[in-house]
């Protein structure tokens, strides 16, 4: 025993405890995003629940808990949570039930999943397709017909919503074009001359929008009169509106085949569809969108500076007190926490540089601030403050990994040194580089503090580049995957509802910086393996 | 890249700076009035365009840009001529005693209106009929009133036979019919037992304070119109025989400022002394005292600001909670009779006793906010005593933000420890055993992922801290103490189990066998505590351990506490300190171990004794490193706790760290206004803060380095 204790054995294994608890710890982090991110998607079966009261339930059931033994009380007693939607029925979507509770259950295959745009999902039976009053079909025929009903409501809903953002957003911008040119001529006191012009103008603009708006709204009424009739549980029936089911299913008669094109389609929802129901059902198409926008304007910012500070640091300046001051000014700018950025974006980019555009440029819609308020651009401009660090380092560290010979080759070869660092250094240290802007472009993705004060939004109702003129709309403020996280899980109301949601947009970020980190992980072991590499 | 550092800290200076600016008066204006009157007060409207003075027989409008009389608003009831005059802080109700022995209130207000593009203020002036409250041989020296929020209105007045008469008007609402308005008057003479030398009505809840001759100040309670005031209590307020010479409720109505003949200023509020007894006044903050005599108090509308002035016609500028006194003057060699100060509270105007109007402009936004307030402990309202919080925001216009940085600090500095107690141990043995134990194929697979590990994005640590590990932790609270308990002795059996392997056999694994033992070892013991942790919970705790905290020491218990915090923000340190460690370690020349290992060491021997000291500042600077890290961490801390800034060790209780507070607080702070500003000096503390540590690390490695290349 005791020459097993002084040969320092337990000690070494406890410290390999530390490290294979950290390696643990990450599995583990891992795991639990992965299990509950993908098992999300995945089309649970309904249970019929009889309770001991006669109340029936209709619901998916989502976790199992033992119920803490009351003094005197043999054998463990548990508790089934349910996801029984109706959230305008019940209240609530989610139930627990002591399993003493429940007399049986059973999973019926007419049991019906609906997900709605409002209200959450719908568990029911469907019993009938009505247009207005008239009922379409009802019983069995019913499930034939409603197919059909809902492709034309989705036709509806698809003309209208051309309807209005494309003629009608036309309009719109035109008139607040209008409100803004005579606001300009009203400055310059010019206002008088153009009065009448400005007014016809403006009312050929009001005639076509309430054309416009009639068009939508007997669509709106067309699209009304389609409607299911579902009883709920409890044996009430609900209408519900054909355009506003979003999909339906019978998950008790799914196979495995069937459950699988469910699985894929709601994945696919998730990755490509609008955000429903305040954040917490839908897709995140918008926050994926913002997040690659930014990130993407952020490299511009970063990669040129960055590289041409790193390139001047290495290859240019003496080496001496004021470029090991740099140094260490690099060092600190990577330990600045990253709210501190945000603050300076806030303060300099968004109140200051933006306040200033906005004084000069936009004049005329103030006081409403066009870059005087958080954007895309001061998001990124503060983010590529915060990766410069990154990048210098990792573009010094492949400037100096190319050997001297080479410099020297190129050197006596004849070329200037720029030539030498254009034609030789950069495309060898190339990968080197391109590790930096890889480490950076996953340290900017990931960051959320900064941008929740300079231009991230919970819901933003443009993207920052679509079909309007000029196409990239630089001031807009933009949603993020990262924000989309916090506000979904934090903020939102319903956060039970919410979490499967979150857990998938984790996993989708997740998924993001762990491909970009280990991208530049396999680019930087190939160049380490190229040039053998001293110090560290 | 220095500009750029220099400029955040540059940016972060100039916002910050204005804070700490003393306030720059700059005398605007000085106007003459008319001799052959005595004017007893003024008043100015919220855009200091347009001053009144009551006169003795008048009320005049003068416009303060240029001097001109507007108008002079003369109301029949007024004809008995002023004799003393009462103006609201907020310049919007007056109340005039007259020689007669009546009283008239009156409501002023300032319309704004456009006319070419150009912004007038016009005045507006009613008067409600007069009432009798003394009779006329009695001449009333001193009026106050106060409005009440349900349309009452109560004055006080006393005589030159030093009573003390209330009168009290009131909207006396019937079941059935219009309502009815009820005047009563009140003598409350009979309570004084010297006479009266000054009187305040209103405050929250309506109370008549008055001060004697004698130093002492009488409180009645303003309750019932129909019922006389009930006396609540008399006490001393000044040294005996000292006159108080004026009284002024401060913004909001809780405190009140009392000033003496013998000029010493000093604010009071309720406090409630013990839980049974009704809280009483009691003298909190002491300002910079008067050489002579208090004359008047004027209070700020805007914040707890208030200017007194005394009988040589010193003028000073104090704020009350942080007992500060910004600024002093003699205005007038005369003396001042009556100021008051600006509504927005960006100047004054004064009443000389040589009849002049004097307008003094003051730029000064921040007066809440000192060193004192910032940093020490501050009485504030409604508070049983000095405190250090942080309040920013509240319901009303009344609320006085309470700016004291020391919670968040601490709060930044217990996050911190508790991250750092969980994340140094397990950080710095895991890069020991990485540089030194491991193998060097291990190592290539561990670095890895440990830098996988760092990179990823806090947001995704906090969530699952808040909504995965916090739900999960608070019924297993004994389980993972048990954890810690268990895992260390589970790994140090499984080594004994290892050497009792045959040599052949151990000889003949793969090199990361070692570690993957290691590996079962902690799941067995993390399995054992889990499945151990309620039995000993039942055991130990009677069940619960929450109900057991809560009930035995007086503990919170949050959900979002600080050993979450403590997990997941250690969960973002360990990989940086980890790298920086290996680094330092695996950079100590194998000279050092061949030549411990020769002398017969064993490898955790040579590894603890030789090659750990060697690298030692290179640990620390990663420590340091792993500390500036986790002080400006801010989305773990936002989501993993309730972000409460309350100040105690527990480690089952949330905090509210510099950084989360920034993240909170600075999108709804106003530009330029004082929480903005003082979010920003909480940002250039962590700047300054994280620069340092950063620096002392960055500075040590580079030694290490210098070093270990020499050996």
């Amino acid at each position: 025993m005791k020459r097993f204790l002084t040969s320092g054995d337990p000690f070494v294994w406890l410290s390999g405890g530390a490290l294979a608890a950290c390696l643990l710890m990450i599995a583990g982090l891992i795991a639990v995003v992965l299990g509950n991110g993908l098992g999300f998607f995945w089309p649970a079966p309904l249970w019929e629940v009889q309770l001991a009261s006669g109340e029936r339930l209709l619901g998916q059931q989502t976790a199992r808990q033992q119920i803490p033994p009351a003094p005197g009380d043999p054998g463990p007693h548990y508790r089934l949570q349910f996801k029984i939607a109706n959230r305008d029925v019940y209240g609530l979507d989610f139930r627990w039930i002591d399993v003493s509770q429940i007399v049986s259950r059973d999973m019926p295959a007419d049991a019906i999943l609906i997900e709605r745009r409002e209200w959450g999902n719908l568990h029911g039976r469907l019993r009938g397709v009505y247009e207005g009053e008239k009922l379409l079909a009802e019983g069995p025929a019913a499930e034939l017909a409603v197919q059909r009903v809902l492709a034309s409501a989705r036709a509806l809903d698809k003309k209208i919503r051309a309807l209005e953002s494309g003629e009608m957003g036309r309009v719109n911008a035109a008139l607040e074009a209008l409100r803004l040119e005579s606001r300009s001529l009203a400055r310059r006191h010019q206002l008088e001359t153009a009065t009448d012009a400005l007014e016809a103008r403006r009312r050929a603009l009001w005639a076509r929008h309430e054309a416009l708006s009639e068009e939508a709204a007997s669509l709106r009424a067309q699209r009304q009169a389609l409607q299911l009739a579902v009883e709920v549980p409890d044996g009430q029936m609900r209408r519900l509106v054909a355009g506003d089911v979003v999909r339906m299913y019978w998950p008790n008669r799914l196979g495995a085949f069937g459950k699988a094109a469910v699985y894929a389609e709601k994945v696919w929802e998730f990755l490509s569809g609008q955000p429903r129901e305040s954040n917490t059902e839908g897709g995140i198409l918008p926050a994926l969108f913002g997040t690659v926008t930014m990130v993407l304007l952020m490299s511009l910012a970063v990669v040129p500076f960055g590289v041409v500070a790193a390139v001047y640091l290495h290859e240019y300046a003496k080496q001496g007190a004021i470029v090991r001051a740099v140094r260490i000014a690099v060092n600190n700018l990577a330990g600045v926490p990253s709210i501190v950025f945000g603050m300076f974006g806030l303060g300099f980019f968004v109140y200051g540089v933006g306040g200033t555009i906005d004084g000069i440029f936009f004049r005329d819609s103030l006081p409403t601030p066009t870059f005087g308020t958080g954007g895309i651009l001061w998001a990124s401009l503060t983010l590529a403050l915060l990766t410069m660090p990154v990048v210098i380092v990792a573009t010094e560290e492949a400037l100096s990994s190319v050997p001297s010979g080479v410099r020297e080759g190129s050197l006596a070869l004849g070329s200037t040194r720029l030539q030498m660092i254009w034609r030789v250094v950069l495309p060898s240290a190339l990968p080197g580089i391109l590790t930096g802007v890889i480490l950076a472009t996953a340290r900017g993705a990931g960051e959320v503090a900064p941008l929740m004060l300079t231009g991230v939004v919970k819901l933003a109702p443009d993207l920052p580049i679509d079909g309007t003129w000029p196409f990239v709309h630089l001031e807009r403020k933009f949603m993020h995957l990262g924000f989309h996280l916090y506000d979904v899980g934090f903020q939102s109301p319903n956060v039970e509802a919410a979490r499967p949601m979150v857990y998938a947009t984790t996993l989708l970020l997740l998924t993001v910086v762990l491909v970009l980190n280990l991208t530049a992980i396999v680019i930087r072991n190939r160049l380490r393996r190229r040039y053998a590499l001293t110090g560290f | 890249m220095i500009v750029a550092v220099l400029g955040i800290l540059v940016f972060l200076l100039r916002e910050t700076f204005p804070l700490f600016l003393p306030p720059r008066p700059a005398q605007t204006a000085r106007w003459q009035l008319s001799q052959d009157e005595r004017p007893l007060a003024a008043g100015l409207d919220p855009s200091r365009q347009i001053g009144f003075v009551v006169g003795s027989r008048n009320l005049e409008f003068v416009h303060l840009d240029t001097g001109r009389r507007l108008q002079l608003a003369q109301a029949p009831s007024l004809a008995a001529g002023t004799a003393a005059a009462w103006v609201s802080p907020s310049g919007e109700r007056l109340a005039l005693a007259l020689s007669d022995g009546t009283v008239v209130t009156g409501r002023i207000a300032f319309d704004v209106a456009y006319a070419e593009d150009q912004r007038q203020v016009v005045p507006r002036v009613e008067f409600d009929p007069p009432t009798r409250v003394a009779p006329a041989d009695d001449a009333i020296q001193l009026v106050c009133g106060d409005a009440g929020r349900d349309g009452r209105m109560a004055a006080a007045v006393v005589t030159r036979s030093g009573r003390l008469l209330v009168v009290v008007r009131a909207q006396q609402r019937a079941l059935v019919g219009p309502a009815r308005l009820t005047e009563q008057l009140w003598d409350l003479t009979g309570d004084l037992k010297h006479p009266c030398s000054a009187v305040a009505v209103g405050g929250v809840p309506p109370a008549i304070v008055a001060g004697t001759t004698a130093g002492e100040m009488v409180e009645w309670r303003l309750a019932d119109p129909m019922t006389r005031p009930p006396l609540v209590r008399a006490f001393a307020a000044a040294s005996p025989g000292t006159p108080i010479t004026a009284l002024a409720f401060l913004l909001g109505g809780t405190s009140l400022a009392v000033g003496d003949a013998q000029g010493s200023v000093s604010t009071w509020f309720k406090v409630r002394e013990s839980n049974d007894m009704e809280p009483v006044f009691r003298r909190i903050h002491g300002l910079r005292p008067h050489s002579a005599a208090v004359v008047h108090i004027a209070p700020s509308q805007r914040d707890r600001q208030l200017i007194t002035v005394d009988a040589t016609g010193e003028v000073a500028v104090h704020h009350a909670t942080s007992e500060q006194t910004f600024w002093t003057r003699r205005l007038a060699p005369t003396g001042v009779r009556h100021l008051a100060f600006a509504p927005k509270a960006d100047g004054f105007l004064a009443l000389t006793e040589a009849n002049e109007l004097v307008e003094v402009a003051l730029h000064h936004p921040h007066p809440e906010v000192s060193a004192r307030t910032l940093f020490g402990k501050v009485w504030y309202e409604g508070h049983s005593g000095p405190a250090y919080v942080w309040q920013s925001s509240g319901a009303t216009d009344e609320f006085e933000p309470k700016f004291s940085l020391v919670p968040l600090i601490f709060g930044t500095i217990k996050g911190t420890v508790y991250a750092m107690l969980f994340a140094l141990p397990i950080a710095v043995l895991a890069a020991l055993y990485t540089a030194e134990f491991a193998g060097p194929r291990l190592r290539s697979v561990v670095k890895p992922v440990v830098e996988v590990m760092a990179s990823l994005p806090s947001v995704i640590l906090g969530f699952l801290a808040g909504l995965w590990l916090a739900p999960l932790l608070v019924d297993r609270v004994v389980s993972v103490a048990a954890m810690f308990l268990l895992v260390p002795p589970a790994i140090v059996v499984s080594a004994g189990l290892w050497r009792v392997l045959p040599r052949r056999v151990r000889g003949g694994l793969p090199p990361y066998a070692e570690l993957a033992a290691i590996a079962v070892a902690i799941s067995i013991g993390v399995t054992a505590a889990l499945s151990w942790g309620p039995w000993l919970e039942r055991a130990a705790f009677g069940g619960s351990f929450r109900t057991w905290l809560t009930s035995s020491t007086l503990l919170r218990y949050d959900q979002r506490n600080c050993l979450v915090v403590g997990f997941a923000m250690g969960f973002a340190v360990i990989p940086l300190i980890f790298t920086i460690c290996d680094d330092s370690l695996s950079s100590v020349p194998e000279s050092l171990r061949a030549a411990s290992l020769a002398l017969g060491a064993t490898r955790w021997q040579t590894a603890v004794r030789v090659v750990l000291p060697a690298a030692a500042p290179g640990v620390f600077s990663a420590a340091m490193i792993g500390f500036g890290r986790a002080v400006g961490e801010t989305m773990i801390v936002l989501m993993a706790t309730g972000n409460t800034p309350v100040m105690e060790w527990n480690i089952f209780t949330g905090m509210r760290t510099i950084a989360a507070n920034i993240a909170v607080e600075l999108p709804e702070a106003p530009h330029e206004g004082s929480l903005y500003r003082v979010l920003f000096l909480s940002g250039l503390l962590l700047f300054a803060v994280t620069f340092a540590i950063n620096t002392l690390a960055e500075t040590v490695r580079q030694r290490l380095r210098a070093r270990l290349g020499r050996l």
